[in-house]
């Protein structure tokens, strides 16, 4: 998919090997939609996530709507395993104030490189729980 | 009485005597000073002096060259500043500005490679994405 006027072809390449290395690290499929979602930005998010199909399981999806200002992250049932909500919402938050100051490319490839530093830890089983 | 009126005598005296000498001074220095500055005027003028003895001034400005001289180099400065000015920003590329309409459409990456009918084909949420989890954030 072009990358649109959104990002310089230096930011897109950056974006896309934080995903290369992401998914190197954790096996978790990251999948990044930037643009306007079609009314509520978690229901968009969510039909995006579904629409991966046979990878959604595994794959961590993060929408980014630029006029709602809005950051959602999906993850899939296998990959919550691995990226805890708590992980995904530190995350979130990371990225939201990146993107108020403007910096959409650099404010995602930060959000990712946490995310799958948190999901390459091992997880702590004998911890209350997960969530 | 009387000493009074001598002391001031003398002193009236003294001071003339140094008045005198002082104004002697100033005038010299003056002279001098005015003389100086005549001969390096006349020095520069030289050249002045030599159209005046040729009496011939030379042709005027065309108003080719007044409009370049007036109105080209004062626009050419204005333009090379202005291009100094915005030359990082069109370096670093497109810039997000939060409050700003949204008109760079939108990107997937990571998507499948025939985005918009694999987004229409999902007509209910399949229990992968259900019982997943996730997080939101504004700003």
């Amino acid at each position: 998919m072009p990358a649109g006027d959104a990002f310089s072809p230096r930011q897109a390449d950056h974006i896309r090997q934080a995903i290369a290395t992401a998914r190197a690290e954790t096996g978790l499929h990251f999948s990044v939609y930037i643009g306007p979602a079609d009314g509520d930005a978690r229901e968009h998010a969510l039909r995006l996530h579904a629409a991966l199909g046979d990878t959604a399981t595994g794959a961590v999806l993060i929408l980014v709507e630029p006029e709602q200002r809005r950051v959602e992250i999906v993850t899939g049932e296998g990959a919550r395993r691995l990226l805890d909500d708590r992980a995904a919402a530190l995350a979130s938050l990371s990225m939201a104030t990146s993107f108020a100051g403007g910096d959409l490319a650099g404010g995602l490839v930060n959000g990712i490189r946490m995310m799958s530093a948190s999901a390459a830890r091992p997880p702590v089983l004998h911890e209350r729980g997960t969530d | 009485m009387t000493p009074r009126r001598v002391r001031t005598g003398s002193k009236g005296l003294r001071e003339r005597t140094v008045g005198e000498r002082t104004v002697r001074k100033l005038a010299t220095r003056t002279a001098l000073g005015a003389a100086c500055a005549f001969g390096t005027l006349v020095a520069a003028a030289g050249p002045a002096l030599a159209i005046g003895e040729r009496n011939d001034p030379g042709d005027g400005l065309s108003w080719v060259q007044t409009v370049l001289i007036f109105i080209g180099i004062p626009v050419g400065v204005f333009v090379v500043i202005a291009f100094l000015v915005y030359l990082p920003s069109m370096v670093r590329g497109p810039r997000y500005r939060p409050g700003r309409p949204w008109t760079s459409g939108s990107v997937w990456f990571g998507g499948p490679d025939d985005a918009n009918s694999a987004v229409e084909s999902v007509t209910t949420l399949p229990a992968s994405t259900v019982e997943g989890g996730g997080a939101s954030a504004r700003w």
